[in-house]
């Protein structure tokens, strides 16, 4: 048998990265866990497999992106109306945005350089706080959107929704993360 | 009777037969993150930019934000 193309330590080194990648996805801390877990076994035992035509980090992303979907799905399946009721309606959030002809309520400020922004450790833990302060369905949406690189079918059949409802979700996660940020953030400025 | 015509120039005529408000404006610049929009939203969607900061901001503020998401996830185990 030759030698696995990537060793366990290789492997185990990206575990941080991969926690954070699948708890922004998932909230609870234990099925973030679980997922990881089960992502670096498939690995280990995988590592015969891996081309080496990707780095070690995408390839674990891939498998990891996986498991989140399954469970996901799984999720969307189990309890299929932890929806719209439990959230407000689309049209209670975005209405509070705006005026009832169409105009912002309170237009967006223009944040700046987003090299300075993105750079100031402050501002990275608001806005982790505000990512995981968003609506449970709309947050997984929208992370399953930016940060996996799904298309929209792919999101809404995990979440089992239609391709509207899924842009509706999308645009509802920019809004309310957009107002979190610019109320926790930009506001005091 | 037939209504009388006015020519008016073309993008006049067509701003009075469509206006999109900032609502309606969000809602694009957010589906364009997922999907190409079609040329006539492409063309009202500029049109409404150059004219409204607050849009402009808008989507400036959803290419910030996910720029911050991959920030987020390589910053170092020292946070």
């Amino acid at each position: 048998m030759s030698a696995p193309a990537v060793g366990a330590n290789q492997i185990e080194q990206h575990r941080t990265y991969l926690l954070r990648y699948a708890s922004l996805q998932l909230r609870d801390a234990g099925a973030a866990e679980d997922a990881v877990q089960d992502t670096l076994m498939a690995a280990i035992e995988g590592a015969a497999r891996f081309s080496g035509k990707s780095s070690v980090k995408t390839w674990l992303t891939g498998i990891l992106k996986h498991k989140i979907i399954d469970h996901v799905r799984r999720q969307s399946r189990e309890q299929p109306l932890l929806s719209e009721d439990s959230e407000g309606s689309e049209s209670d959030i975005v209405d509070a945005l705006f005026l009832e002809d169409g105009h912002w309520r309170q237009p967006p400020s223009n944040w700046g350089d987003p090299d300075k922004v993105l750079e100031n450790k402050a501002f990275m833990a608001i806005f982790e706080a505000c990512a995981k302060g968003m609506p449970e369905k709309t947050a997984r949406a929208f992370m399953m959107r930016e940060v996996m690189e799904c298309d929209t079918d792919e999101i809404c059949k995990a979440l089992n929704v239609t391709t509207t409802n899924c842009w509706v979700l999308l645009h509802r996660a920019r809004l309310s993360l957009r107002e979190c940020l610019e109320m926790k953030w930009f506001g005091k400025k | 009777m037939p209504i009388p015509r006015i020519k008016l120039p073309r993008p006049m005529r067509l701003a009075i037969v469509k206006k999109l408000t900032c609502k309606d404006v969000s809602v694009l610049i957010s589906r364009e993150h997922e999907h190409p929009l079609g040329a006539g939203e492409r063309f009202w969607l500029r049109l409404h930019l150059y004219i409204c900061t607050g849009c402009r901001n808008f989507k400036n503020n959803t290419q910030i934000m996910r720029a911050a998401l991959q920030r987020y996830l390589e910053q170092d185990k020292d946070r």
